[in-house]
């Protein structure tokens, strides 16, 4: 009864535009209320303190500086420059540079909505110059920014890891093979749709009289490779933390920064600010939600959820079809880390009773919070592409994204079908 | 001759100033946060020496970070919310609307301020200390927590008060560039 009461509140105050961080912590506050009275709010304080002081989440404003260094430095431009003479000549061209730029500035990057904006103020009004199809660049560069979350390093994946206690090292290798899957599958389907109508993709036939200076692209694009392979390298090899990565990744980016001589005091200034702004978002929705696990786990709503679940004799497919319907609707309207710090902590004792691997739901989740991402009314990332050129529309963004939606839903019945999709290269590792 | 007036100091440069403080004090916990680390780890690869105490003292910039970050989030109107029904409101109702967000927001702060106090006050009368090599007295840590929820409702409260006179709002706070 009282988690009806909550999760009403909830709804009510983040529909009425409450700052979504308020709105969970004033449920949070009602929550331990209803459960305990007041005297379980004596614990605020402790619980205030177990959920802020945390090594684990020092790894996030880390990797946000670093890819805020980075992207001060200019980084989008030399991807785009490095990346697009090498594979310009394939069916679609520089519609591919959308989605390997993506990913590979996810591989720096922690969040969808930096990598989405990082390559979109380069490519997209580059593309419609060149009379590509707007709604094709605008669908792909949507649909590459979501890699963000899921190519390591992800700040999703740490925050999930906060609420499940896994591995985040382990999170971070459960994302890179589906990470690698659904941008071949993209530039699969940008290949198809050039190849059925070249007009969508009229670049591509001229381009290929133009010298191209490896030199040039080897330059551009080699440096941030290195950075890549020294930041997960290490987490992969057990060498360093998360935290020290992020932090030696920072450092290289600060180097990376100072060859291409764009490392400024101004630069400096701007990626801190950045950094503090979307760390300020991200640890204190995450402070807020472990207030609320807290209240959740009080209250034992997750395991009378499990005794719901078996008494309606739900199968583990069944469970992770409606898991797949419940995230998709709830993504429309909600932020994707809110939509992860408040269900998890719930939702989590009725994975341990399916048997579901909490790593391979990480990615699974994770995957699902793409799809919210690029959901009308809320996608953040339809809006995101949006912005970054002043001459196309929401609508042209949304019809752009619906072949990629529809691509990403695949690939989610096929990581249920073929869960060694996620399992596979951490269990590699680990051996 | 006398010297030229000063025009008076309004409370909204007060208020800015303390954001600057804030924005200062959060970007040299970052700083910091990265040269400790780097430093820990170049020393444990090279000559295997380690400090012992980077750990503790990382979690506590995380939560230094944390709480002035949000104060920052807070002043840059870059905290989430969902605006679709909220964009669709008249001006007058917005206004409301904003009032009773930040009124529950207060009350939000006012609740984790006390409560926090409460820890701390345990903490000091039985004088917990950090079990690590640093023996930190954890009251002043944790300190960070209530300091950062007063400068956020230090915030909250001038957001407010700008919505109801908003005529007195000539200065722009900073925005960070979208």
């Amino acid at each position: 009864m009282e988690i009806a009461i909550v999760m009403g509140l909830l709804i009510a105050l983040i529909f009425s535009g409450l700052w979504i961080q308020m709105a969970v912590g004033v449920s949070a506050v009602v929550y331990i209320y209803l459960i305990q009275g007041l005297g379980g709010l004596k614990a605020l304080g402790i619980v205030s303190w177990g959920s802020a002081e945390s090594y684990t989440l020092s790894a996030i404003p880390l990797f946000v500086f670093m890819a805020e260094i980075l992207l001060g430095s200019g980084l989008s431009t030399r991807l785009y420059n490095g990346i697009s003479p090498l594979i310009r000549k394939l069916p679609g061209g520089l519609l591919h540079t959308n989605v390997v730029g993506c990913g590979l500035f996810a591989a720096v990057s922690g969040g969808s909505a930096p990598t989405a904006a990082a390559m979109g103020t380069v490519a997209l009004p580059e593309l419609g110059k060149k009379g590509y199809n707007r709604k094709l660049a605008a669908g792909s560069l949507a649909a590459g920014g979501t890699l963000g979350i899921l190519i390591p390093p992800s700040i999703t994946f740490i925050v999930y890891s906060m609420f499940t206690d896994t591995s985040i090292a382990q999170l971070f290798m459960a994302g890179v093979v589906p990470g690698i899957v659904l941008m071949l599958l993209y530039m699969t389907y940008i290949a198809i749709r050039a190849f059925l109508q070249p007009e969508l993709a009229p670049a591509h036939m001229s381009v290929s009289d133009e010298k191209v200076n490896y030199r040039q692209c080897l330059f551009d694009i080699l440096p941030l490779l290195i950075l890549i392979i020294i930041v997960l390298g290490s987490i992969y090899g057990g060498i360093a933390t998360p935290t020290e990565a992020g932090a030696i990744g920072t450092f290289g980016a600060i180097i990376i920064a100072r060859m291409y001589k764009s490392f400024t005091f101004e630069i400096m200034k701007t990626a801190l600010r950045r950094t503090l702004v979307l760390s300020g978002n991200v640890l204190f929705i995450v402070f807020v939600s472990m207030i609320f696990a807290y209240a959740t786990a009080r209250s034992g709503v997750g395991e009378d959820l499990v005794d719901w679940f078996q008494a309606l004799g739900l199968s583990q497919y069944q469970f992770l079809f409606g898991a797949l319907v419940f995230y998709g609707v709830l993504g429309c309207f909600m932020e994707g880390l809110g939509m992860i710090a408040i269900t998890v902590p719930i939702l989590y004792p009725t994975l341990v009773a399916y048997g579901i691997d909490p790593i391979w739901f990480g990615v699974y989740i994770v995957i699902l919070v793409e799809l919210g991402q690029l959901t009308p009314p809320l996608g953040v990332i339809l809006f995101v592409v949006a912005s970054t050129w002043d001459e196309i529309s929401i609508e042209e963004v949304v019809l752009g994204v619906l072949p990629f939606y529809l691509i990403i839903v695949t690939f989610v019945f096929l990581l249920i079908f073929f869960p060694d999709l996620a399992l596979w290269f951490p269990r590699l590792m680990t051996n | 001759m006398s010297a030229p007036k000063m025009p008076p100091q309004s409370d909204r440069g007060a208020v800015q100033t303390l954001y600057n403080v804030v924005e200062t004090v959060a970007s040299v916990a970052v700083v910091v946060m990265v040269c400790l680390v780097v430093l820990e780890v170049l020393l444990r690869s090279t000559i295997g020496f380690s400090f012992g105490f980077v750990d503790e003292l990382v979690s506590y910039l995380v939560v230094l970070i944390t709480f002035f970050g949000v104060c920052v989030t807070f002043r840059n109107k870059a905290l989430f919310r969902v605006e679709m029904f909220y964009a669709k409101l008249s001006g007058t109702s917005r206004k409301f609307l904003d009032l009773f967000h930040a009124v529950l927001s207060l009350a939000l702060c006012g609740v984790l301020i006390y409560y926090a106090f409460f820890l701390i006050s345990s903490s000091f009368t039985r004088g917990t200390i950090s079990q690590s090599k640093l023996e930190t007295p954890l009251y002043i840590p944790q300190l960070i927590i209530p300091a950062g929820l007063i400068i956020l409702a230090v915030f909250i409260l001038d957001f407010a008060r700008l919505r109801l006179f908003p005529s007195k709002s000539q200065n722009i706070v900073t925005k960070v560039e979208e």
